[in-house]
């Protein structure tokens, strides 16, 4: 993992991308997940490299995937995401016993929060996995201040690294700067289709 | 001292208008909120308005002046208001006028309501919300508003934003002793974080991408108070204004390569 971290630093694109779905793997080794109703709750961004790995190295490749596509805001009161367009898998369970929500980085924590809370608004799962391979230090603490005290309960944090420096909104060393423009994603339109969400509907 | 001089030095306030601030503003907003319920009707909405006693919060329609004053505080009574009331009552004017007393303890509202001592013609209002934007959305009338404004049930965070933009907005338009229209509050909302459904005029450009999309196959769409919600047969859907940019790009993009299928869509977000 580590060195997968570090390779983040540096890496072109497509090293990036393989680095990411590696990451990914590694996550859902760490995870262990004994349900079969599981679902994972990830972002168009991340669905293709982070979450397809994490997918791939899952035994039980009925997962449901959901994926959500937010805009982000920063107020005066902190940073705040919205979810402008949505992709529930339909094969999802009406009954979810864990879900995992993946990102490649969480440092404020509001794309988890709205993430989490659109899908908490339809579900009630017994175990939330929140994992990262990379966490900005007191980002646990800050998400589960701003759920009510029964759902924080359920949180489990899953990472490889906690970093506790921030330069320019962007968390140092992280994952190698921003997410989206290190995966050559930068250019893309707000409403991207991610290979996997797209073949998800379409099968 | 002279009525205008006491006004201005009522408007300057002090240590207790201060802590009196948060309420107003929580207040003001509440109100900018209801008003966009309506915004088809325009309302002018001032606070301190010049040479006015009843000053916190006055609405301003077509018919009538509505004036608020604001009170949170339990031992509130008629005699700190009355002659307030009186005065802004007994002033002629062209509009019908009405004074409300707006107070934050559900026990002073009951009490001050069966007062003998209530200003003839005034009425009180109860503002007990909480001040947490992410709590008080569980009130039943603008709960139900605000889930019907988004794709699906608001989250909280959708809340904070409705709330901190219409916060930010009437805050950077309201010039204190002015009516501002409510057209003004919303023009400065930023479109790309609204998720409010506002008033829009269907356009032709609309009308001739509206047949286009009818067409496709999977795809379903409707356009309720101008939001633009869409869902695809494999599970995908979402929801823009039309107001912004993004829904005149997207009918641009039908018009120029009309789509025929599904496929041919997901290209144009």
């Amino acid at each position: 993992m580590k060195s997968e971290l570090a390779r983040l630093q540096t890496a072109a694109v497509a090293p990036y991308r393989s680095a990411m779905r590696k990451l990914g793997a590694s996550l859902a080794h760490s995870v262990k997940l004994a349900s079969k109703k599981t679902a994972v709750v990830t972002t168009p961004e991340d669905a293709d490299y982070l979450t397809a790995g994490f997918l791939e190295a899952l035994p039980d490749a009925a997962t449901s995937v959901i994926c959500y596509w937010t805009e982000r805001s920063s107020l005066p009161e902190g940073d705040i995401a919205t979810v402008v367009q949505q992709f529930v898998d339909p094969r999802m369970p009406k009954q979810v016993d864990t879900v995992v929500v993946l990102k490649s980085i969480i440092s404020s924590g509001c794309i988890v929060r709205t993430n989490l809370e659109k899908f908490l608004a339809n579900a009630k799962p017994r175990r939330i996995v929140i994992a990262a391979p990379v966490m900005l230090k007191g980002a646990d603490v800050g998400l589960r201040r701003q759920f009510p005290k029964k759902v924080a309960s359920l949180f489990e944090f899953v990472t490889f690294a906690v970093d506790d420096e921030k330069k320019d909104n962007v968390v140092v060393p992280g994952v190698g700067g921003w997410v989206e423009e290190r995966l050559g994603l930068k250019h893309t339109r707000a409403r991207f289709m991610p290979a996997l969400v797209a073949h998800l509907a379409t099968s | 001292m002279g009525t205008r001089k006491s006004v201005a030095l009522q408007h300057r306030g002090g240590v207790a208008n201060l802590r009196g601030n948060a309420f107003e503003e929580f207040f003001a907003v509440w109100r900018v909120l209801e008003a966009l319920h309506v915004a088809h009707v325009p309302t002018g909405l001032a606070c301190q308005l010049k040479n006015c006693s009843v000053d916190d919060w006055v609405e301003d329609a077509p018919t009538e002046r509505r004036h608020f004053q604001l009170k949170r505080k339990r031992s509130t009574r008629w005699s700190e208001v009355a002659n307030e009331f009186s005065t802004e009552l007994s002033k002629r004017r062209a509009k019908r006028a009405s004074v409300t007393l707006v107070v934050g303890h559900r026990a002073t509202a009951g009490r001050l309501s069966s007062s003998k001592q209530r200003v003839p013609g005034s009425e009180v209002l109860l503002f007990n919300r909480s001040l947490k934007p992410s709590e008080h959305w569980s009130d039943r009338r603008t709960g139900a508003a605000i889930t019907r404004l988004s794709i699906g049930p608001t989250t909280a965070s959708e809340r904070e934003l409705v709330w901190s933009t219409i916060r930010t907005a009437w805050l950077n338009a309201r010039k204190p002793g002015y009516f501002i229209s409510i057209q003004r509050v919303i023009a400065a909302l930023p479109d790309r974080t609204l998720p409010l459904r506002l008033p829009w005029t269907p356009t032709t450009r609309w009308r001739a991408a509206e047949k286009l999309l009818r067409a496709v196959s999977g795809f379903s769409f409707t356009l309720e108070d101008g939001a633009f919600t869409y869902e695809e047969a494999g599970g995908v859907r979402g929801s823009f204004s039309c107001r912004t940019s993004l829904f005149k790009e997207f009918i641009d993009r039908v018009l120029k390569k009309p789509p025929t299928q599904l496929a041919d869509l997901r290209g144009l977000f």
